[in-house]
């Protein structure tokens, strides 16, 4: 067994750790993606199904890895909404929500 | 909870990913070896808050004949939250990662990203040139790299034919 048949192998999936957590008017979707190039992240939103793949390439001795993981919306996100931003190895995916499920404030007349 | 903290000092040069046929298996190790840590440290929430928990970051070490390369993932934590320390050949790399304002202030639905405070010791083989490490931090990942020193490097010797 030599080092490039360790290369030939395909790269190793991983399932990035998350948090998500609900504002008023949003859910904030953050994955850890550490060492990924930003051009190399796809997010996606399709049907309801938040789907995020990133590959951070292999570099000297270290294979490479690919980062999966998918998540289902609720009715209440608006999908053309979806916005990534990629900052110091943290993917976050900021979904809003649709004007109706926003918490509104009743006046009491 | 324990009494004294636990700071495991690992071997640098033990890693060995020669084998392909557990490549695939890598990656559930290391989810397991995390699950395993967790339970043992036996402090889950025993120790402040959830977000306040000890953990420890996942890190890559390889080698080649020129130097090893230790990769340290740090998601999410700027370079000021990162420290890096030589003391009698153990090389010590500790931190902070602060769980970010949407975390304290909106619902949490779900958390598996760690914070809280972290320490990670490797003991260097005598080979390394301590004087020429080198540490560099982008996009949540720390890369350590520990030269050879000049006379361990290998190298070919010529066999001469009398």
């Amino acid at each position: 067994m030599t080092r490039s048949d360790i290369e030939q192998q395909p790269l190793i999936t991983l399932t990035p750790a998350v948090s998500i957590v609900e504002s008023k008017d949003a859910f904030l979707v953050s994955l850890d993606i550490p060492g990924a190039q930003k051009e190399r992240i796809s997010v996606n939103v399709e049907h309801q199904l938040l789907s995020v793949t990133a590959e951070v390439p292999a570099q000297g001795e270290n294979a490479g890895k690919q980062y999966r993981r998918e998540f289902t919306l609720a009715n209440d996100i608006e999908p053309q909404s979806a916005d990534a931003h990629y900052e110091l190895g943290v993917l976050t995916v900021t979904l809003r929500k649709k004007e109706q499920f926003k918490p509104k404030q009743i006046h009491i007349q | 909870m324990s009494l004294i903290k636990r700071t495991p000092t690992m071997e640098l040069s033990r890693w060995n990913s020669e084998f392909p046929a557990f490549r695939g298996l890598l990656s559930l190790q290391h989810d397991m070896n995390r699950i395993v840590d967790e339970f043992f440290r036996g402090d889950l929430l025993a120790d402040g808050s959830l977000f306040q928990r000890d953990w420890s970051p996942a890190v890559d070490i390889t080698e080649n004949a020129e130097r090893y390369t230790l990769n340290a993932e740090l998601p999410g934590m700027s370079k000021e939250d990162v420290q890096v320390t030589l003391e009698n050949n153990v090389l010590t790399i500790r931190g902070q990662k602060k769980a970010n304002t949407e975390q304290k202030e909106g619902d949490v639905h779900r958390i598996e990203r760690r914070y809280g405070s972290f320490e990670r010791s490797f003991t260097l083989p005598a080979t390394v040139d301590v004087n020429r490490i080198d540490a560099q931090y982008k996009d949540g990942v720390l890369t350590l790299t520990l030269p050879k020193a000049e006379e361990a490097k290998p190298r070919a010797i010529d066999v001469k034919v009398r």
